[in-house]
């Protein structure tokens, strides 16, 4: 215990100690304010917080609004729909972009430059809407899942992303000392390069999941069936296409209704749709520097 | 990021570390022919009805008895009860595409699905988009969908509550031939929509295109408080009583009424913290309550008619006296600043205050400002009342009265990929029969509603037709919620039973209105009836319009704050001849164009 009688803190140093936790004890705050407040709010009376009666903790506690929430048929098959569309289409999309990636930080790629090019092209422009949607339409994929999980499977940022981390991390040597060892290309990728690439792979699952977790406009173009749309679709539908203006509502009562039904399921929606994201970001969030660093280097 | 890059050929040629170009042409040959073959696949599949057997439709509409259980008040109009027959010789399939909407639930699987099939003989395929649950806007979102559906070619029979505009109508039907006509068809077939074109004379001409042909079922839903919708402001009853005040009849009274809200604490908390007038949310405007003293004012976009020549009412003196009239409550801050940036939430969070704060607020019903509980005793938001038009300046009064409201085009088309359509048509006339209507809007009879009995009392008072055992809406599956095609007349509304001891709201909405509005309604022919409009002419007045509007609301609330003055000459006729820049003039000829081509 020999810090006890270390030197004091001088006058500056303690006034920076006071701003630094004044500072960041506001910043927490105003992180965990949202997060308290929509918690509580899911499980308060709706007319409580209409009236400002509940700012922090829950008022009038019900269960009510979680109990209507299931009570939707929509709800439930979306929730489970999203989760399909996440791991599906993550594990889909991050095969494609580590076998896209790793040929292409290899220096003894035949033709890199012009591959490249041809990747990045898309990146500036897309053919547009409706020739996606004939494409989609044509290759017969229109209201299936793969019409979400297919189409936009590859993102070329991620791709550049990864290559460059297969560049920065996996040394050429090692690649030469396995081929003496007589280890072909398939085998040296499955069993040296997939192994010390935990992080960027991480970084790759979590965007893709993410991304495809909060998409919707994909299931809008291709999807006319209602048990295969995923959660946000059937959000928008409750949570923001009804907020509309009343003089456009020909009907009182169904505006009356949507409102209501509006209030009591906002807040539970909301705090179900975050929680697969919050509970995948704590498992992922320590490759995540690391992997977009490495990667982002020498870009 | 940007989507569309699968490249898994390259990838699978590219074993060895060096990529073959034989191997890179061989990977994209075998995805080229992948592709076609799979074209080939669905492209047999692709639009309209994949039917063996068809049946015919049964010729001048299906058999068709009366239902004797329904009993009608006296001078009733409106959708009638009876049995019908099936339409088909034999059992049809149509595709039709529909809103998603949790309300709903499955669509194949919905009750009123089931039983509507029972009774037509059609079978459906539903395709839901997924969007809005309200029929009568179109979504940009739900657009986005269907102009891919068309210009993918996959059309399905019928497009049911999609809320296309009369101009989408014009453009698919007369343009690009993919909307079916359906004149002939609703002359030989369709009995209750006929029903329907003559209990509501306006029916035909408002369905009718500039080509003289009509491409959409009617979809009709008369309601009588909606007509007065922006005219409404409401005032807090027992502060006037409390006061001794009477209700405000006259524009200088509501001026007093509004002093008095303000500086004589009537909610006695001794704070001045009452808010005289306000509007409910930042985008809802005071012009068609308070325009209404000083001239017939139809509200967004403004546009009247004169004898026939189209006009708008913002640049006219009366206008100009109603803006003055805003600035002056405005500068006597009866009108809250707040009022002009309040989001709605911030006054429903006042509305439901404890403490009650506003005295009179500008909204289109109380849920506008606060919640609508109807399981207390006396519910508040009923002391809440409709402050009837305000006589101006010679006496004038006008609200102006909506009576165009029960149209709304463009929920039921069939398309030209359909086979069978005298059969989808039929299908839709079917669902303007009372019982159909009934359970397409409630539910299942005998569980969510059934027939009023005799001497039960309807919303207006008169014998009702029809009594709901569960409240509106009905629990999921059981009812289309209003993503079917109806009849609801005024008379089919008002006929909904109300029980004495517990009224909704909607009772209380309809005699708010009627006391307040109804009486000093404009004339019919005073009001421009919807048109529609040509391809081109729908582009060249789209832009204007919103660039019109937009500038009037942006001026209207400029004015009442008094910047610029509307009683300065010099801002008044700056603010003209800026609408005469914006192509105000042209706006108007192409309106007097579409009116004089409408078919009459």
């Amino acid at each position: 215990m020999a810090t006890r009688a270390r030197i004091r803190d001088s006058r500056s140093d303690r006034i920076f100690t006071i701003w630094n936790v004044t500072i960041l004890t506001l910043f927490t705050v105003s992180v965990l304010y949202p997060l308290v407040y929509i918690v509580s709010a899911s499980i308060s009376d709706p007319h409580a917080v209409n009236s400002g009666k509940m700012w922090l903790w829950p008022v009038q506690v019900t269960i009510e609004g979680y109990r209507t929430v299931f009570a939707y048929h929509e709800i439930v098959t979306g929730f489970l729909n999203s989760l399909f569309y996440a791991v599906v289409g993550a594990a889909f999309s991050v095969s494609l972009t580590l076998l896209a990636a790793y040929p292409l930080s290899r220096r003894d790629l035949y033709g890199r430059g012009p591959i490249m090019v041809y990747f990045l092209i898309p990146m500036v422009f897309s053919g547009g809407m409706i020739p996606t949607y004939l494409v989609v339409h044509q290759l017969g994929l229109l209201n299936t899942r793969w019409a979400l999980v297919i189409p936009g499977a590859v993102s070329v940022f991620q791709v550049i992303i990864t290559r460059t981390f297969f560049q920065v991390s996996i040394p050429e040597d090692l690649l030469e000392a396995a081929r003496v060892d007589g280890c072909n290309d398939f085998r040296f990728f499955f069993r040296m390069v997939l192994p010390l690439s935990k992080p960027i792979i991480a970084v790759n699952a979590l965007f893709y999941a993410v991304g495809q977790w909060n998409s919707w406009f994909n299931a809008l173009i291709y999807l006319t069936n209602q048990h295969l749309f995923p959660l946000q679709l059937v959000l928008r539908q409750i949570l923001i296409l009804n907020s509309v203006d009343p003089s456009q509502v020909t009907d009182a009562s169904l505006l009356a209704h949507q409102q209501a039904l509006q209030d009591l399921l906002k807040y539970g929606l909301i705090v179900i749709a975050s929680i697969p994201p919050l509970l995948a970001y704590p498992f992922v969030q320590k490759h995540f520097v690391k992997g977009m660093m490495i990667g982002s280097l020498k870009g | 990021m940007s989507s569309g890059s699968t490249r898994e050929p390259v990838q699978g040629s590219n074993d060895n570390g060096s990529l073959s170009r034989r191997g890179f042409i061989q990977g994209a040959a075998a995805v080229g022919i992948g592709a076609t073959t799979l074209a080939a696949c669905s492209s047999g599949g692709a639009g309209g009805s994949k039917l063996s057997s068809a049946g015919k439709p049964v010729k001048g509409g299906p058999k068709t008895t009366p239902n004797k259980a329904a009993i009608y008040p006296e001078g009733y109009i409106g959708p009638v009860a009876s049995f019908k027959g099936p339409v088909t010789t034999e059992h049809a399939t149509i595709t039709v595409v529909v809103p998603q909407d949790v309300q709903v639930g499955d669509w194949s699987k919905n009750e009123f699905t089931k039983w509507l099939e029972k009774r037509t003989n059609v079978h459906v395929n539903f395709k839901e988009i997924a969007s809005s649950a309200n029929s009568n806007n179109a979504s940009d979102e739900m657009m986005t969908k269907v102009n891919a559906m068309i210009s993918s070619g996959e059309l399905p029979d019928v497009f049911m509550g999609m809320g296309f505009t009369a101009s989408q109508i014009y453009v698919n039907g007369h343009d690009q031939k993919i909307f079916t006509p359906l004149n002939k068809i609703i002359d030989e077939y369709c009995v209750e929509t006929k029903r329907m074109f003559k209990d509501y004379p306006d029916t035909k001409t408002v369905y009718t295109m500039p080509d003289g042909k009509i491409y959409s079922m009617p979809n009709l839903n008369d309601c009588f408080h909606c007509k007065a919708g922006d005219d409404r402001a409401w005032i807090y009853k027992p502060w006037l009583d409390k006061l001794g005040l009477k209700m405000p009849e006259t524009l200088d009274e509501f001026e007093t009424v509004l002093e008095a809200f303000k500086t004589k604490d009537p909610n006695g908390n001794g704070i001045h913290d009452e808010i005289a007038f306000t509007a409910a949310d930042n985008a809802t405007t005071f012009d068609k309550f308070i325009m209404g003293s000083f001239l017939y004012n139809p509200g967004t976009p403004w546009l009247v008619l004169e004898n026939d020549k189209v006009d708008v009412v913002f640049n006219k003196p009366g206008w100009r006296e109603g803006l003055k009239y805003l600035n002056r409550l405005y500068s006597k801050g009866l009108i809250p600043k707040e009022s002009f940036t309040r989001t709605n939430e911030q006054v429903l969070r006042l509305g439901n205050a404890k403490t009650t704060v506003l005295g009179a607020v500008r909204g289109y019903y109380w849920a506008s400002f606060m919640d609508i509980v109807e399981t207390d005793k006396h519910p508040k938001y009923l002391d809440y009342v409709c402050i009837p038009t305000l006589r101006g300046p010679n006496s004038f009064r006008t609200a102006g009265w909506d009576y165009y409201q029960p149209y709304s085009v463009g929920s039921f088309v069939i398309t030209t990929a359909c086979k069978i359509p005298e059969i989808a048509a039929m299908w839709a006339d079917s669902q303007y029969e009372l019982e159909s209507v009934v359970r397409s809007y409630q539910g299942v009879q005998g569980k969510n509603w059934r027939w009023a009995k005799q001497g039960e009392k309807g919303i207006n008072g008169a014998q009702a037709i029809y009594n709901n055992l569960t409240l509106w809406p009905p629990k999921p599956n059981l009812a289309w919620i209003q993503n079917g095609i109806m009849y609801r007349s005024d008379g089919f509304r008002l006929g909904e039973a109300v029980d004495p001891a517990h009224p909704t709201f909607e009772k209380a909405l309809y005699e708010n209105s009627k006391a307040a509005y109804y009486p000093y309604r404009q004339k019919q022919d005073l009001q421009l009836p919807p048109l529609s409009m040509t391809s081109d002419e729908a582009g060249q007045i789209a832009d204007l319009q919103t660039t019109i509007n937009n500038y009037v609301i942006q001026m209207m609330t400029k004015f009442t704050q008094g910047k610029p003055d509307p009683n300065q000459d010099g801002a008044w006729n700056n603010y003209l001849a800026t609408l005469n820049k914006m192509g105000l003039p042209k706006y108007l000829q192409i309106n007097q164009k579409a009116y004089n081509d409408r078919p009459k």
